[in-house]
């Protein structure tokens, strides 16, 4: 590649996104899409894959499809590329109103980004107002969830080779992800890229800032209360459930001097936003969470992740934990443990197997009887008796992939506890999973090979309490409205 | 120690009118039925409508038998599914004002899902406002739905009046309206606002502020809802608040009861409805029900012969009780008057009578 031909990526970088560099493998992936058809790349967290997408569509002539798993994650993007001052940028989903949808419709060519959950590939309107439309690309963010969520959690992933079948034969396609392993890197390419070659772009997962530690503990209130009396953030604790979050959150305002507040799927788009702002502008110490926060959220100095449930995944766990460091300084990535952990995790999966079984029976049932078992069925046997019924897979395809979901999950706990048990290097032990290598020594690595010279910066926090708008509302809604007297 | 939630059950209760409490229970579930919706104008219970839609009936049990157990709710004598206020329960609420104004003054039927959307639309488009007032473009929407960016663009398309007047006249709005509220939800609400260089709360964080129980939360936030709602609607002070609100569509009659009532304005009588639509007889009384129930320039005069109204009025004078009154003993009197008309005749009269006294219907 010639000067000549590398300027207007980083000209654009700086008009666009006011940056003046590049972060690692930034550069590579937009190149590639502008070159090649078939683009994959796997980058770490907090790398800036959205820019790869954006940059390249600007040089693109036509549209760009990003298929999307989580409507807040679409929602977000689509704020921020607005935020950018790109007004041609919409997202539709099936939660939208049937109004608002024909009005995207009847403006849908005037987008250059289009933000798309993957159910409504499959739709018939949809793919119409696709094919009238000149897209240039096609970007499948977190295109992990094509192997890890398969079957049960994301069929509709599923759907987008077929999508892409259906497009005019020049269109690009890049799959974007921060958790690959060889064998999710394998699944991508022969599910999405259907065994066609692809370009591969692959940088290291190793966050040489964050430093990992398991903390086994009985009491695990106890252990977090001690901690954040010397580390007050700003931090995120994960949670598996959203009773959890709250009540760890009230504990810890009680109890520590820290402004601390509650993140989970039940709050409102609007709920959830003030909050994501309270935090991203330093009006909060601790965020307690569930895994509805984080993708697509962009705060630079978290200093600690913690999780205070044993995460389904080394992959889920990767992708949380890197949520801390975005700004390169030091981090910690630190699990807390009680044996029996596993357990709710075993329970799911003994549902999994229980809902498996079920379904093997309803298959060996003649069909004409199937309608008698239906209120029966979990919602996840009503999506598998669906996909099997509009002939998406045969009934050995089901099951066979039924067992594979299970072995998998299985393993996914396996590897988590291996990760908590492990004597030697836990930087170590997750390059591994991702086949990925380190790039360079880590002085502060993990608790394994010494903690001792941890230190993590704090952050200035100012809490705002209700009560101080409240005292004098004339005057703070003066302020609110800039009225002066 | 009555936890809230038994607390506005029992608020539901009335020391003279005997309630059936699965009928009660229904509404709590928010089953829209032509009988539930009569019972709900009957007993004017339009705070429960659908405010626990998941409330089994065995839970339900359960809090009716902790407040009988307690004495604040008594079985009728004659029929033991008929559930009374008693004096202790009485005593009760009046320690309990909030739970009483809730139960009296808010609609959830026609606002329990348009109240907090209204409220958050409120409050994104005072976002904006703020933004505007300070001249600033470069901010972080609260909100990153679709239809909801959608929406303020074209409010904002719509408005006439100038960007200096729209902030000043938002801003008095906003002045008046929290003029008019108590202390503790005015708090709640200058709390909530985000704008320029304030970034607002949310009812999760206040409830953990002030120790709220999750229902409380809940309401809390209904209750705020209606309170704006109610004073937009009763006072000219608030034309762009009010525009807000009318961008909310409230629950209202079902699309097949309108169209049932479309005909009969236009002169349809029942059996040609029932031809036209292909529907039984006991489906068009049922939307006629709704439909006199739910909407408020309903035609009474075009469903109710006016000798009909004179042999009920006739009755009233002798059961002037007219919310308990049983079909059966109509039809004692007068057995050519039909169930249609006793119920619609009894749903005019208690409108009548909302009216008079000021209480809202939905």
């Amino acid at each position: 590649m010639t000067e000549k031909t590398l300027d207007p990526l980083a000209k654009l970088l700086q008009e666009v996104f006011g940056y003046t560099d590049f972060r690692e493998g930034q550069r590579e992936t937009i190149e590639s899409v502008l070159r090649n058809k078939r683009t994959l790349a796997i980058l770490p967290t907090s790398s800036g894959k959205s820019l790869c997408y954006q940059l390249a569509s600007y040089l693109l002539p036509g549209q760009t499809i990003i298929v999307t798993p989580l409507i807040s994650l679409m929602e977000d993007q689509v704020s921020r590329l607005r935020q950018l001052g790109e007004k041609r940028v919409t997202a539709i989903h099936s939660q939208m109103s049937f109004q608002t949808r024909q009005r995207i419709f009847s403006q849908f060519q005037q987008y250059k980004f289009v933000f798309v959950s993957p159910e409504l590939l499959v739709q018939d309107w949809f793919k119409e107002q696709a094919k009238k439309g000149k897209i240039s690309l096609v970007v499948v963010d977190e295109a992990h969830c094509i192997s890890q969520w398969g079957i049960d959690f994301r069929p509709d992933y599923e759907w987008i080779p077929e999508f892409l079948k259906e497009l005019d034969s020049s269109v690009k396609v890049l799959g974007l992800t921060a958790t690959a392993t060889q064998k999710v890197m394998e699944d991508i390419e022969s599910t999405l890229f259907h065994q066609q070659a692809c370009h591969l772009i692959k940088q290291s997962s190793d966050r040489q800032n964050i430093a990992y530690q398991v903390v086994e503990t009985e009491d695990k209130t106890a252990y977090l209360k001690q901690f954040l009396s010397q580390h007050p953030g700003p931090g995120i604790i994960y949670f598996s459930s959203k009773k959890e979050a709250e009540r760890i959150c009230t504990l810890l305002q009680e109890e520590t001097e820290l402004a601390v507040s509650y993140y989970h799927g039940d709050l409102s788009n609007q709920e959830r936003l003030v909050v994501q702002q309270q935090f991203l502008h330093q009006q909060l110490h601790v965020l307690c969470a569930t895994s509805a926060f984080g993708m697509g959220i962009h705060k630079e100095d978290v200093r600690f992740v913690i999780h205070y449930h044993l995460p389904s995944s080394v992959e889920a766990y990767v992708q949380e934990a890197g949520r801390s460091g975005r700004d390169g300084k030091q981090s910690l990535a630190l699990l807390l443990y009680r044996p029996q952990d596993e357990h709710i995790h075993y329970h799911l999966l003994e549902q999994l197997i229980k809902e498996k079984e079920g379904m093997a029976y309803l298959l060996k049932q003649p069909e004409e009887t199937w309608q008698q078992y239906l209120p029966k069925l979990s919602s996840l046997q009503q999506k598998w008796l669906t996909g099997y019924t509009h002939q998406r897979y045969s009934k050995e395809t089901l099951m066979a992939g039924l067992e594979q979901k299970i072995s998998e999950r299985t393993r996914h706990i396996q590897d988590m506890l291996t990760y908590i048990h492990l004597t030697t290097c836990r930087r170590k032990y997750l390059l591994a999973y991702f086949d990925s290598e380190s790039e360079g020594q880590v002085s502060i690595c993990c608790d394994h090979c010494g903690l001792e010279d941890l230190e993590l910066e704090t952050v200035p926090v100012f809490p705002r309490s209700p009560l101080e708008f409240s005292k004098d509302w004339q005057e703070t809604l003066k302020k609110v409205f800039n009225q002066r007297e | 120690m009555t936890d809230d939630i038994n607390i506005y059950i029992l608020s539901l209760f009335h020391p003279k009118n005997k309630q059936r409490s699965s009928s009660v229970y229904q509404i709590l579930r928010g089953k829209k039925t032509a009988s539930t919706l009569s019972f709900c104008l009957f007993h004017h219970l339009w705070s429960g409508f659908q405010l626990f839609p998941y409330l089994s009936v065995e839970a339900y049990e359960q809090r009716l038998a902790e407040l009988k157990a307690k004495g604040y709710l008594v079985a009728d004598e004659a029929d033991g599914k008929y559930l009374l206020l008693s004096q202790a329960g009485q005593a009760c609420l009046l320690e309990h004002p909030f739970w009483m104004a809730f139960s009296k003054e808010v609609d959830h039927f026609s606002y329990g899902v348009a109240g907090p959307l209204f409220l958050e639309r409120l409050l994104f488009l005072s976002q904006v406002i703020s933004e505007l007032s300070y001249q600033s473009k470069q901010y972080e929407p609260i909100t990153s739905e679709e239809e909801q960016l959608f929406w303020v663009k074209q409010w904002l398309a719509k408005t006439k009046v100038s960007k200096e007047g729209l902030i000043s006249n938002f801003y008095t709005e906003w002045q008046k309206l929290l003029e008019q509220l108590a202390d503790s939800q005015r708090q709640r609400l200058v709390s909530l606002l985000t704008g320029h260089h304030k970034i607002g709360t949310t009812y999760y964080q206040l409830q953990q502020m002030y120790h709220w129980s999750e229902f409380q939360r809940i309401a809390y936030k209904i209750y705020d809802c209606q309170q704006i709602i109610h004073l937009i609607k009763t006072s000219e002070d608030f034309p762009l608040f009010a525009s807000v609100l009318a961008s909310i569509p409230k629950q209202t009659i079902s699309k097949s009861a309108q169209l049932t009532y479309n005909y009969v304005e236009q002169g349809l009588d029942s059996v040609s409805i029932q031809r036209l639509r292909q529907i039984k007889p006991s489906t068009v009384q049922d939307h006629l029900i709704e439909a006199a129930v739910l909407l408020d320039d309903f035609s009474f005069d075009a469903c109710l012969d006016k000798q009909v109204v004179l042999q009920l009025e006739t009755y009233e004078k002798k059961q002037p009780q007219i919310i308990e009154w049983q079909f059966k003993q109509v039809q004692g009197f007068d057995e050519s008057i039909s169930f249609l008309e006793v119920r619609l005749y009894q749903i005019l009269k208690v409108k009548q009578y909302d009216r008079e006294n000021f209480r809202p219907t939905s």
